[in-house]
This record gives structure tokens, C-alpha cells and sequence, in this order.
């Protein structure tokens, strides 16, 4: 609040999913400000302000991060496992938002510390509503690490 | 059918004769060794015995002969026993030593064992009693003639009784002797007296009149010693059959542990190759259900926003979002064909044979010269590739998605190159695939080969490329893998097949 802009990190190799999200998002506008992120890499380099991210007014550290675990390069998991293992990182409330409904994932997402975890909803009704109140509970109701 | 069975029957009997000719004709060699052995050993005692016998005889003739007799004749001299005086109790010691051994006899029996036969075996006796019988007449001729032989002996069966029958002769007949046994009118006249007739008289000196004739009774020592043999032969059996099943239980206990190691270790080995294909299952059903849902996820997504769009009367982006509802779909349909493929290469896998490789890579690029010609891709082939043992339709899928690969990332060089060839390594032939486009980084190295696996997000690839040619070539025994200096720097994409006779493995589990 306060004018704070409020910033999501979405981590999404598939663009269709990605433009789901970004869509729906923009609709509530719950968030001042997305960044869409294709690879586990990317989304390490963004975080920890590397390369092309080195700009922290551009690109801050996100309120939230949507991760998906499927990725190139790098995997979800071990991107999820990087940042609960860094102290400045680790308040940052990740979502584990993925296709997959594997118990194994859920439970190795659970292990490394995710806050919360999500399938995408088939049903574009219910995607929407999901990301609705993804958005309004992580930045509007939680009280924000920062 | 009976035939054979008798055939292996009979095989059966001659193996086991042959078997047991051996062990058989040695316990032969040792009953009869042993018998001969230990009867030996009894006849020898027996002999000791006799020996004993005779010289305790002996002893008792001396004692009559020079203490007795000088003493009787020192009493007649001074007149204390009457000059006629004679009585075989006193003087004969053929008599007395006859009773002496007849006592002697006796106190055997009391004492329960067999009698002992001794006899002074004479052609000419006093006492018939002594006289000779036809062997032990043949016996003092023998001597007689016969000066050098000192003694006789052999085993004799009498009455179904086994002895040992010995005799030597009796003291040479001497002046002393003479005294008594020379001519009747010399001798005392009691003796005369007392023997009427010519028996024992007209004796000559030097000459073995009479035998010592002894037969021990040796069937309890007979028997003993085949007793004994028995037992040491059963015992040696009983050792040798030990020895034998031993032997056998060892080589079967060890054949058994030995089948039983091995069914451990390919149960084992069925176990870890289960295991591998179950997870290699897990992830197949895993990455499936995950990347057939994404399409859905989007087609699903859309076609919402689109019904939203047309209530909104918001047009602007339908075209777009049609665009994407539609290549999700062709993604699915790409997704499964590839699956299906990829599912059946384990199975179609036609019978191998030689494939000129020169041939396969031309084959395959003619296909692809369409896409090769309008990405302005220069393409060299090394010459003289060798003919390799392979299934021809799977390996060029192989060349030709590894050829697709290095077209769909080029990159953007304005001179993209892709050169087919082959280099030796390991004994082995190494084809290669090398282009110059896009390269891939060290890390990446291992991943790229995993189903669904894409480095490239937006690439048009289904990621099932790599896992198909992956899959075929380990079919085949042989190994794919990349070289890459990096980003920007080029791949070169290599695989090797199995040796001639083994190229492939029998995989019908897929």
C-alpha cells in the first residue's frame, strides 16, 4: 500500500499459460506490477538482481511469486529451494502454481518450504476466481513481509 | 519311447559299473591283503605256541634224560631199587611226557579251551598208542631222507576243525637211547617185562625214530582273523561310503548354492531392471498427464476468455486467442503422435540388417531438403560412412530428428552448416550430427535427452525428439549424447550402435 507498487513474479515457461494468468490478474487488478519469467534461471537471476535484473528500482524484490515447477533449465523446485535457503529471501510467499497434481510434488514443494500450492484449474471459470483470490489473500489480506 | 528308455537305462547301469569297478576292485585288494595279512599274523602265534609247547616237551625229556634217569640208574647201582626194576611211569619219557601233555589236556578243557593233539609219532613203538599214522609215517621217512629240513607244517582241516599241524623230528637216536630201544636182550629186564614184543626195540643209532606230530587247533583264530578282516573292511566301506555321499552332498549342496546364487543375482537384476522401468514409467506417466493438461489448461482458458470477449462485445484479441486455442490443439495432436511413437519403438522394431549409412543420411536429407534449402542451411556429408547392422527405419528417425534439431536451432547466423560423419573412439564407430547454431551450455548436457525436456520454451518442438532418439539407440546398444562448447558456440549431437552381432538388444518391453 501506501503507493508501494506491489509486484508479482510469475515464473511460467508455457506464454498461453503465462497470458492466462497476466489477463486475469490485470482484470482484478490486484497487483501494480507483473513480471513473467519463462525459465527457472531467469527467475534466480531476477532474484537475486543479476544480469539484465541488476536494476532494483525496475525490478524489485516481488511481494509474491507464482512458480510453476515444470521449467526449463532450471526446476521449479530447486528455484523454490534456492530462495527459502537465502535469509533475505525467504519471507517472500511463493506459490506453487503448476499443472501437475502429483503427490510427490506436492510433498517436495511442501518440504522446501512453499507457502502455498495450486493446480490451474481446467475450468476458465475457476482459473479466474483462483488468481482473484490468490491475488487479494497474498497482497490485500497477508500482512507483506515488506 | 521304451527303447530309449531302455537305452538310458542301460547307460545307466554301465555308468554306474564303471563307477563302481574301482572302489570295488580295490576293497578286493584289501579283504584279500588283510585276510593274509592278519591269518598270518594268527598262524604265527600259533606257531609260537608250539614252539613253546615242544620246548617245554623238550625240557621235560631233558629233565627225565639227564636228571632222572642218572638218578635211577645211580639207585639200581647201589642196589635201592631193584636191578630189574622198570616202569614207563618212572623211565619211559615218551610216556611220560604222553600223560604229562594228557594232564595238560585236561586242564585245557577245565579252563575251556580246545585240546592241543601231540603225539611221539613212531614207526616202531612200544605203546601203540604211538604208533605213526600214514601222514606221520611219509613225515619220519621225509626227515630221514631228508636231513636238512628241520621241520613241517601246513593248515589242516580235521572234523571240520582248522589246525595248525607241525612236527619236526625227535632227538637222534643215541647211545642212551639205545639202552632201552636197541636190542631187546640189552634192555633192563623190566622193560622186557613189561613190553613183550619187538615194539620199541632194535633201534639204530643216528636216526630219527620217532616225530613230534602237533596240531593246534586254530578255527576260533581262523574265524577271529576273518572277523577282523570284516569289520576293518566294513569299517573301511563304511569310511569310503561316508567319504563318497560326503563328497556328493558337497557337490550338490554346492551346485544348488550356486543355482541359487545365480537366481538371486538375476532376480536382483530382474528386480533393479523393474524397478528402472517402473520409475522410467512414473516419469513417462508424470511428464504425460502434465503436458497433455497444459494444452487443455490453455484451450479451456481461452475459449473463456473468448466467451467473455464476445459478451463484451470486446473483439480486438479473439483472432489471437483462436490462434492459440488452435495451436494447442495441433500441440496436443503433435504430443500424442509422438507418444505413440516414442510407446512403440521398444516393440516395431524391424528385423536388423546392413544399412549403408552413405545411403540412410542421403535418404534423410532428400526429405528434409525443403526446410534445409529455405533456412539456407549448407549441409556436408562425409564419404565412404560404413555400413552398419541396425533397423534402417528407427536409425533414420534418428539422423533425421538430430538433423531437425540442428535446423530448429540455428539460431540466427546468416551461415548455418550441419555436417554428418563419423570418428572412431572406444573401438567404435561415433556418428555425429555438428551444426553451428545456438549450442548448449555444460549444464544442460544431461537434461536435453529427458522426455518432454525443452531448453527453449517457445521452440516449436514437443520435447519428445531427443527422448525418441535416446530410446532408439539404446535399442540398438549404443550410447547418444552432446558436445557443446556452450551458448552460441555449436552442438554436435553423437550416437553409437552396438558391434555387429549384438546391434540389438531384445527389448520387446517397451
Amino acid at each position: 500500500m501506501n503507493g508501494e507498487p506491489l509486484t508479482i513474479l510469475l515464473v511460467e515457461d508455457n506464454p498461453d499459460h503465462a497470458e492466462l494468468v497476466m489477463r486475469n490478474m490485470e482484470d482484478f487488478q490486484v497487483a501494480n506490477k507483473i513480471i513473467h519469467v519463462e525459465d527457472g534461471e531467469a527467475a534466480l537471476d531476477y532474484l537475486w538482481g543479476r544480469g539484465e535484473y541488476a536494476d532494483r528500482r525496475s525490478f524489485p524484490i516481488p511481494h509474491l511469486m507464482l512458480l510453476d515447477l515444470r521449467l526449463p533449465k532450471v526446476d521449479g523446485l530447486e528455484v523454490l529451494k534456492e530462495v527459502k535457503s537465502n535469509a533475505d529471501l525467504r519471507a517472500m510467499p511463493v506459490v506453487i502454481l503448476t499443472t501437475s497434481d502429483a503427490e510427490r510434488d506436492m510433498a517436495k514443494a511442501y518440504k522446501f518450504h512453499a507457502n502455498s500450492y495450486v493446480t490451474k484449474p481446467v475450468n476458465f471459470g475457476e482459473f479466474s476466481r483462483l488468481l482473484k483470490d490468490l491475488g487479494f489473500y497474498w497482497l490485500a489480506w497477508n500482512k507483506r513481509p515488506w | 519311447m521304451s527303447l530309449k528308455m531302455n537305452a538310458t537305462f542301460g547307460e545307466k547301469i554301465r555308468h554306474f559299473i564303471r563307477q563302481a569297478a574301482l572302489p570295488v576292485m580295490a576293497m578286493v585288494i584289501v579283504a584279500v591283503t588283510l585276510q593274509y595279512a592278519i591269518s598270518a599274523f594268527f598262524i604265527n602265534d600259533a606257531e609260537d605256541k608250539v614252539h613253546n609247547l615242544l620246548l617245554s616237551h623238550r625240557g621235560l625229556h631233558q629233565y627225565i634224560q639227564r636228571v632222572m634217569h642218572p638218578e635211577f640208574y645211580k639207585a639200581r647201582k647201589q642196589g635201592a631199587i631193584a636191578s630189574d626194576y622198570y616202569s614207563p611211569e618212572l623211565f619211559s619219557s615218551t610216556f611220560i611226557v604222553r600223560v604229562d601233555h594228557e594232564l595238560y589236556n585236561e586242564e585245557r578243557k577245565k579252563a575251556g579251551l580246545p585240546e592241543i593233539y601231540y603225539k611221539m609219532a613212531s614207526n616202531n613203538p612200544r605203546n601203540p598208542v604211538n604208533r605213526a599214522d600214514k601222514t606221520e609215517a611219509s613225515l619220519i621217512r621225509m626227515f630221514n631222507e631228508n636231513r636238512n629240513v628241520k621241520e613241517y607244517r601246513s593248515i589242516v582241516t580235521l572234523g571240520g576243525q582248522k589246525y595248525l599241524y607241525y612236527a619236526i623230528p625227535f632227538i637222534k637216536t643215541n647211545k642212551d637211547c639205545l639202552r632201552c630201544h636197541g636190542k631187546r636182550e640189552d634192555a633192563p629186564p623190566g622193560l622186557q617185562a613189561l613190553y613183550p614184543g619187538q615194539g620199541g626195540f632194535n633201534e639204530k643209532a643216528g636216526v630219527f625214530r620217532a616225530i613230534e606230530s602237533i596240531r593246534m587247533p586254530i578255527s576260533q583264530e581262523i574265524s577271529t582273523a576273518y572277523i577282523l578282516t570284516c569289520s576293518i573292511l566294513v569299517g573301511i566301506a563304511a569310511l569310503l561310503m561316508l567319504f563318497f555321499f560326503n563328497t556328493r552332498l558337497k557337490s550338490l549342496v554346492q551346485a544348488k548354492t550356486a543355482t541359487l546364487e545365480k537366481e538371486a543375482e538375476e532376480r536382483k537384476k530382474r528386480e533393479a531392471d523393474l524397478e528402472i522401468k517402473n520409475a522410467e514409467l512414473e516419469r513417462f506417466t508424470y511428464t504425460v498427464s502434465h503436458d497433455l493438461k497444459s494444452p487443455i489448461i490453455t484451450i479451456k482458458g481461452f475459449t473463456g476468455s473468448l466467451e467473455k470477449d464476445l459478451e463484451n462485445g470486446n473483439y480486438g484479441r479473439m483472432a489471437g486467442d483462436l490462434k492459440r486455442v488452435s495451436a494447442a490443439a495441433d500441440k496436443m495432436d503433435n504430443l500424442l503422435r509422438d507418444l505413440l511413437e516414442l510407446s512403440t519403438i521398444g516393440r516395431i522394431i524391424q528385423s536388423p540388417g546392413p544399412v549403408d549409412m552413405n545411403l540412410l543420411v542421403h535418404d534423410v536429407l532428400e526429405q528434409l531438403a525443403g526446410s534445409l534449402k529455405n533456412n539456407a542451411i549448407t549441409v556436408t556429408v562425409q564419404s565412404d560412412l560404413p555400413t552398419v547392422f541396425c533397423d534402417r527405419q528407427r536409425l533414420a528417425e534418428v539422423v533425421q530428428n538430430l538433423v531437425e534439431n540442428a535446423i530448429r536451432y540455428r539460431g540466427d547466423r546468416i551461415d548455418p552448416q550441419i555436417r554428418f560423419g563419423m570418428r572412431e573412439g572406444d573401438g567404435k564407430h561415433i556418428f555425429f550430427v555438428q551444426d553451428n547454431g545456438i549450442g548448449i551450455d555444460k549444464k544442460y548436457h544431461h537434461n536435453i535427452f529427458g522426455l518432454f525436456n525443452k531448453l527453449d520454451p517457445k521452440s516449436n518442438g514437443t520435447g519428445i525428439g531427443l527422448a525418441l532418439v535416446k530410446r532408439i539407440v539404446e535399442v540398438h546398444g549404443g550410447k547418444v549424447w552432446v558436445e557443446s562448447d556452450g551458448e552460441g558456440r555449436g552442438s554436435t549431437f553423437c550416437f553409437t550402435l552396438a558391434q555387429q552381432n549384438d546391434a540389438i538388444r531384445k527389448d520387446s518391453t517397451s
